[in-house]
């Protein structure tokens, strides 16, 4: 008989407000649909209108696990709009910062992941190995989460390394590599917890091209779609994108952890390459300008900001895109055919974050009006 | 003598339950150590959680018939005690009630009160929203099923398919013995307490001279690994626990119990831990919780953590397991099972 199982909004599993609703036969998942927007937050409303000079502080403000991205990428596009150009050693330790941000969100990813299993004892060795970058970020920017790193032109100075600075990040990226090739090896290998996540919430290459997914859960499919081969500001580093064909948990689990050696490799690039100089440069700043946009790798996936400036150097329409609402499409998908234990999994497995994307816009197609997301309208669809 | 059942009766009674309080403690504190954390104090999580849940605010649950739903969990409470009552040496003799089928049947019976548990709860977390769903493109609802129907299911396959070895591998020893009673049972593998024996029961070095645990023959061996599995699957504990599996049923049957229901459910799991422990240490290592030997009856209670400290370890290095695997590792213990059981048959 099937039947339909609520989960969420409320839930343990579901670290944020979204509702997944499985139709189920027995214990296997013959139809999902994900809803979101239960809390929604409106920060494209209140930048509106702001100073730009104030919007970057708000736009970090989007989400706490990659809020160096957002506010990176709302820095490019505002730097695009109003044509100024950062420093070359900003530009080194603005990719600097988001690697290691990147590693501390796939080690969070991992940590979740494993809660979601059920293996706790994963969830706190990923916790572990976290908990040292974590000071690392501190030492570097002075916050262990919304570092406020860079600004118009450059980067804020306190952000500056030092040799001392260097030095230990240089002793982080040693001491976490053979570490983390132990957890990892120990993950993928653990018999458990492999029969959990081979095979299930397969993504076919297909699908994740037909709902636009994005970011490891795309590149875990096979889609080779990393925003940072279109980046100047990667152009100077060698990394290998990380592609796997598998499409289930596992490969989504299995290529962050991947993802995280090739940041290392970038981190270690970044501190040999350190250019000299000043880490801000003078920014002539012109109003009035056109739209700008700018895309940007997020540890999710590719993250869109868009803006202009009026002349009195406000904000106007400030519009972003999350990689979650696309993936979580995906996910509706991929979880068909799981075990009900399985799909809860799936639905993690895109790591969905909700904070960043309770911000959609409708927009009436024949009247051209807007109006923000309320609750009742936030049907992840196509 | 009745006076002497009474009296041993309730004795045995207060020891299951002090013990119950310190088994969680004793499972958290390894668990953590695992883990790379202290945990809590040794009796926090037996005897003050249950304190402090047992002076919560009263709640009442979301049950058509909350009564009913708090009948079954004392039903539980109070016939797991007889559990350790009847293979105890002071009960062996009363209305036949020392058999393997005494025991099995009160087993299935604690099994079996999940389902009636989880078909009296009705948690609201696993409704929607307390108005129309009027969520744009989203399906009507219909059919909806909450999250303890879903565990009762569960519950209902593990019973037909998952706790079968276990009850097995308890029957081998008997096999063994040739007999139905625990007390044969206990003198094939210590003649101490054959009613003929002349041996004093107050030496220890000289009781455990005459000991021969079944445990440690080859069926033995294969019957406790099976007994293990089934000491986990019976306390529904990880990697077993899919009849309260946080990511989607959460807890299941037991979600509605608050307050002092919630410290009367803490008991429960404490005592049944206690009590397939026990079961365990008579059956198959051949020492019964007796009163009239005190030594005995030290050893008896120093190896009840043996199994909840083995199940703690497990827990930490296991993810919950769905129905794909729990029916192979149910399947596999089952064949082991008949093994020790052809083994025992042919004298091995």
């Amino acid at each position: 008989m099937r039947v339909e199982v609520p989960v969420g909004t409320i839930h343990p599993a579901l670290i944020e407000p979204f509702r997944v609703r499985f139709w189920v036969e027995d214990e296997e998942v013959v139809d999902c649909e994900i809803t979101y927007n239960a809390a929604h937050r409106g920060i494209e409303k209140i930048l509106e209108g702001v100073p730009v000079l104030k919007a970057s502080m708000i736009a970090e403000k989007v989400c706490g696990l990659c809020s160096h991205f957002h506010l990176w990428n709302s820095i490019r596009a505002t730097e695009k709009a109003l044509g100024a150009t950062p420093t070359e050693r900003a530009q080194y330790i603005r990719v600097l910062v988001a690697e290691l941000e990147r590693i501390h969100s796939h080690l969070f990813f991992i940590g979740h992941a494993s809660e979601v299993v059920g293996h706790e004892t994963f969830v706190y060795r990923a916790f572990e190995l976290r908990e040292p970058l974590m000071r690392i970020l501190f030492e570097l920017t002075g916050n262990r989460v919304h570092y406020a790193v860079p600004v118009i032109g450059g980067i804020r100075p306190r952000a500056n390394p030092s040799e001392e600075t260097i030095k230990k990040i240089r002793g982080y990226v040693k001491d976490l590599t053979p570490k983390l090739d132990s957890f990892v090896q120990r993950f993928l290998s653990d018999p458990l917890v492999m029969s959990r996540v081979t095979g299930s919430g397969i993504l076919k290459k297909s699908v994740a091209e037909e709902f636009y997914a994005v970011g490891p859960t795309a590149r875990a499919s096979g889609v080779n779609n990393d925003v940072r081969q279109q980046m100047p500001e990667y152009k100077p580093f060698d990394y290998k994108i990380i592609l796997l064909n598998d499409g289930d948990n596992k490969a989504r689990v299995t290529l962050r952890c991947l993802e995280i050696y090739e940041s290392l490799k970038i981190i270690t690039q970044v501190l040999d390459k350190l250019p000299a100089g000043p880490v801000v440069g003078d920014v002539k700043l012109n109003f009035d300008t056109q739209f700008a946009e700018a895309y940007i790798e997020a540890p999710r996936g590719e993250l869109y900001h868009t803006l202009r400036v009026d002349a009195k150097g406000k904000v106007r329409n400030y519009r972003i895109r999350t990689p979650t609402p696309t993936n979580l499409a995906s996910m509706e998908k991929a979880c068909v055919g799981d075990q009900l234990t399985d799909a809860v999994l799936t639905i993690a497995s895109c790591d969905p974050c909700l904070s960043c994307s309770n911000r959609a816009l409708v927009v009436d197609a024949e009247s051209g009006k807007e109006r923000m997301q309320e609750f009742n309208g936030g049907r992840c669809v196509k | 003598m009745i006076l002497d059942l009474i009296l041993g009766s309730v004795a045995l009674v207060c020891i299951s339950f002090a013990y119950a309080l310190i088994i969680p403690g004793i499972e958290r504190k390894v668990h953590a150590r695992i883990q790379n954390r202290y945990g809590p104090p040794l009796t926090t999580p037996g005897f003050w959680n249950v304190l402090k849940a047992f002076f919560k605010q009263k709640v009442t649950p979301n049950s058509p018939n909350p009564r009913f739903y708090y009948m079954f969990l004392t039903i539980g409470l109070l016939e797991v005690p007889f559990i350790v009552l009847f293979s105890n040496p002071i009960w062996w003799g009363v209305l036949g009630f020392g058999t393997v089928f005494a025991i099995m049947g009160l087993m299935k019976v604690e099994e079996v009160d999940y389902l009636f548990i989880g078909s009296f709860s009705k948690s609201i977390m696993s409704l929607g929203m307390p108005f129309p769903d009027i969520v744009k493109g989203a399906k009507p609802a219909q059919d909806r099923r909450y999250f303890e129907e879903i565990s009762v299911t569960r519950a209902l396959k593990m019973i037909t398919i998952s706790s079968f070895p276990v009850y097995l591998a308890l029957f081998v020893p008997f096999a063994v013995a040739g007999s139905l009673q625990i007390q044969d049972v206990v003198n094939m593998q210590n003649p101490l307490f054959s009613p003929l024996s002349q041996i004093p029961l107050n030496s220890l070095p000289q009781m455990l001279s005459f000991l021969k645990p079944f445990a440690f023959t080859l069926p033995g061996v294969i019957c406790t690994i099976v007994y293990f599995i089934g000491y986990n699957i019976l306390t529904n504990a990880r990697p077993f626990d899919i009849i309260k599996s946080k990511v989607d049923v959460m807890e299941g049957p037991m979600m509605e119990y608050a307050s002092k229901w919630r410290a009367v459910y803490y008991v429960f799991t404490g005592l049944l831990s206690f009590t397939l422990s026990s079961i365990f240490i008579t059956i198959f290592l051949g020492i019964p919780l007796a009163l009239n030997a005190p030594p005995m009856l030290l050893l008896h209670l120093l190896l009840i953590p043996i199994l909840p400290i083995l199940s703690a370890i497990l827990r930490a290095f296991s993810p919950v397991l769905t129905f794909k695997q729990i029916i192979p590792i149910s399947s596999t213990a089952s064949v082991m099972a008949f093994i020790a059981l052809a083994l025992t048959l042919l004298k091995f």
